[in-house]
């Protein structure tokens, strides 16, 4: 397992490499010159001289190549094109309330989803599965802005249980913040795991060794809970980890929709005022973040299927 | 009292293309540290009738409709769930075809050995862990502390088929069904098991069915055989007497069907056509499509199961 975690972490290095390539030029294919766009039609030559010259832009292409990969993984980002602030510390105040809302939203797929997979696979075609059908209808055709602003409306302006906008100060207050914005994401994240859980569950129970445990005198409770449902997590751990990652898009929205203070915010914010370094900044972070699942992603498959670390 | 008396047992599967009736009408005994054969081609139920001994026949589709299995004097078909699991893994020890899929992936092998005795025994882990290495060891399992700690996907065929067996031994249990526990193997090692079965079968004295499709595999391992054929017990007879007199049209296509030991030739002989569809069953007697000495009656009605002489029970019109 150790030697797994080794050759999975190195391997964690090419990738965080191609993935800061992929920006580095994906910024440098987008049409528009960065200076004009940040200064205006109207900037002087002088102007976007030092502009360009304060940004490297004019520096050969391979020089700010290595300058930029150097400055993300010492996480230097410089600072801000338009107030000055170190784009670090920007990075630092917003990350905690993305991460806190991406962790809330899979812990309630999780908390709802396993168990509810697991009961409608094993009560297939009853009532719990009828509803566990309705409620995956529901989580994957409700769009994240309409349910967030849904829940807003009655919860906040109606009932007054929640706060109706920001990411809040200190720790109980940032809870209550959290609350909705993490219900909005975590309701398809439930239906989500949930659907998956019982396919792959009513998958396993068809299998040998199922019938095997019986065969052994197990009670049907530990047949499902032990022997099918650890097998039926590996493709469930894979599919939520591919699934945490077009949720981060999601994240972006309910931060809007909440006015949450996270990284998409600063992102979207960051785009309509055009700051280069910025964006540059968030998208290595949203980068980061991909790299950082799937990697987890993985270790917690290998944790769960000895296949993956012993031969 | 036998250990084991199967009466008229039917079990059939409903399914979306209608009822197929996998066994029908099936009765066998067996005594106590005695062993049994149950031999026909694929397709006859011989699985169905087997797993029903536990009641582990898939439900849905499959369902017990009629007959009883009593083992020890009591019937599993209408059993308490709770009597059923203190039966399974501890009376009745199962082995089954595939070994390749019929061990948990993510457990090691001595946990899943272990597992049954703490069931049964209400043993410690501990003492589980060392009976599991104990079995293992029975099995003729080299190095069996190290195999214990050992997955599944680590073995060979072979062992994890060794592993199946030691884990349905694990509780001494009084009977050892094997459902055709050589057929997934490679020549060699299927030797190897059978040898093992008759070493364990010896030394331990449980009463064992054992299932397969070849005839030759259980001439010397069994006291008795029992031919299955669409579903239909066709005939039933001491071992001997089968290998010297067979009576059914179709026990003696299968022994023809047998390869010769000295020739090692392979399946000369086999008996022309398949067994009928599940859903297209002919009337009268199942076998009447293959059977060269068919009369008009074996289109009509199913031949019954009457004595033949010599302790042998046969259904064929032809004989009666
Ligand atoms: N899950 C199932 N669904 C439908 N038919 C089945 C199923 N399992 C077995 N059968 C049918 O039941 C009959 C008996 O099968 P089985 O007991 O497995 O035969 P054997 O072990 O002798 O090869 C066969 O005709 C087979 O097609
Ligand atoms: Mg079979």
């Amino acid at each position: 397992m150790i030697g797994y975690i080794l050759r999975r972490l190195l391997e964690v290095i090419p990738t965080v490499l191609l993935v800061l390539t992929l920006v580095f030029f994906a910024l440098r294919i987008m049409p528009g010159d960065p200076a004009i766009a940040a200064l205006g039609e109207f900037a002087t030559p002088d102007a976007i001289a030092r502009f360009r010259e304060k940004l490297g832009l004019n520096q050969p292409l391979y020089m700010q190549y290595f300058g930029f990969i150097a400055q993300s993984l010492t996480a230097d980002f410089g600072t801000s094109m338009n107030n000055g602030a170190p784009i670090g510390d920007l990075l630092g105040q917003a990350l905690p309330y993305t991460i806190s809302l991406a962790l809330a939203a899979t812990s309630i797929g999780i908390v709802i989803g396993l168990p509810l997979g697991a009961m409608t696979a094993v009560h297939r075609d009853g009532k719990l599965d009828a509803f566990g059908r309705l409620f995956a209808l529901i989580g994957f055709s409700l769009p994240d802005f309409y349910f967030g602003i849904l829940l807003l409306l009655v919860f906040s302006l109606h009932l007054d249980w929640f706060p109706m906008l920001g990411g809040g100060k200190g720790f109980f207050d940032q809870l209550h913040h959290l609350v909705l914005p993490a219900i909005t994401l975590g309701l398809v994240m439930a239906a989500f795991t949930m659907r998956l859980t019982r396919s792959s569950l009513l998958e396993v129970l068809k299998r040998d060794y199922v019938r095997t445990a019986r065969g052994k005198g197990v009670a049907e409770r530990w047949v499902i809970f032990k022997h099918a449902l650890r097998n039926a997590l590996i493709p469930v751990t894979t599919g939520m980890g591919i699934y945490l990652l077009t949720t981060l898009s999601g994240t972006i929205t309910v931060e809007l929709v909440f006015s949450r203070p996270g990284l998409g915010t600063l992102l979207i914010g960051g785009v309509s005022a055009r700051d280069y370094t910025l964006v540059q900044a968030g998208l290595v972070v949203f980068a980061f973040f991909v790299v950082v699942v799937n990697l987890l992603t993985d270790l917690l498959c290998a944790a769960i299927d000895p296949r993956i670390t012993l031969r | 009292m036998s250990l084991l008396e199967v009466t008229d047992l039917a079990v059939h599967l409903f399914t979306n293309r209608g009822v197929v009736r996998a066994v029908d009408g099936v009765s066998f005994s067996l005594d106590a540290g005695r062993s049994l054969g149950i031999v026909g081609e694929s397709g006859c139920g011989k699985t169905m009738t087997a797993l029903s001994l536990m009641r582990l026949i898939p439900e849905p589709p499959a369902r017990i409709v009629s007959g009883s299995i009593r083992f020890d004097g009591e019937d599993v078909v209408t059993m308490s769930s709770p009597r059923l699991r203190a039966l399974r893994g501890n009376q009745i020890g199962m082995i089954y075809q595939d070994p390749m899929t019929s061990l948990n992936p993510v457990f090691t092998v001595g946990e899943q050995i272990a597992e049954a005795v703490r069931l049964h025994r209400h043993d410690t882990r501990n003492a589980a862990w060392a009976r599991a290495v104990e079995v293992l060891r029975l099995v003729g399992i080299p190095d069996p502390d190290r195999v214990a700690s050992a997955y599944p996907h680590q073995l060979s065929g072979g062992m994890r088929q060794r592993v199946v067996i030691g884990m349905a031994l694990a509780c001494d249990p009084k009977l050892l069904v094997a459902d055709e526990p050589t057929t997934a193997l490679d020549v060699t090692i299927q030797a190897q098991i059978l040898e093992l079965l008759r070493r364990l079968q010896g030394e331990l004295g449980t009463g064992i069915i054992l299932i397969t499709h070849d005839l030759g595999v259980i001439a010397d391992l069994v006291d008795d055989v029992v031919v299955m054929y669409a579903g239909k017990l066709v005939e039933h007879a001491p071992v001997r007497r089968l290998f010297a007199a067979p009576r059914h049209p179709y026990t003696q296509g299968l022994l023809r069907s047998v390869p010769s030991l000295e020739t090692r030739e392979h399946r000369l002989l086999t008996i022309d056509g398949t067994v009928p569809p599940a859903h297209a069953m002919p009337n009268g007697c199942r076998f009447n499509p293959r059977c060269a000495l068919v009369r008009d009656i074996c289109h009509e009605q199913e031949p019954p199961l009457v004595d033949a002489g010599g302790g042998t029970q046969v259904a064929c019109w032809a004989l009666t």
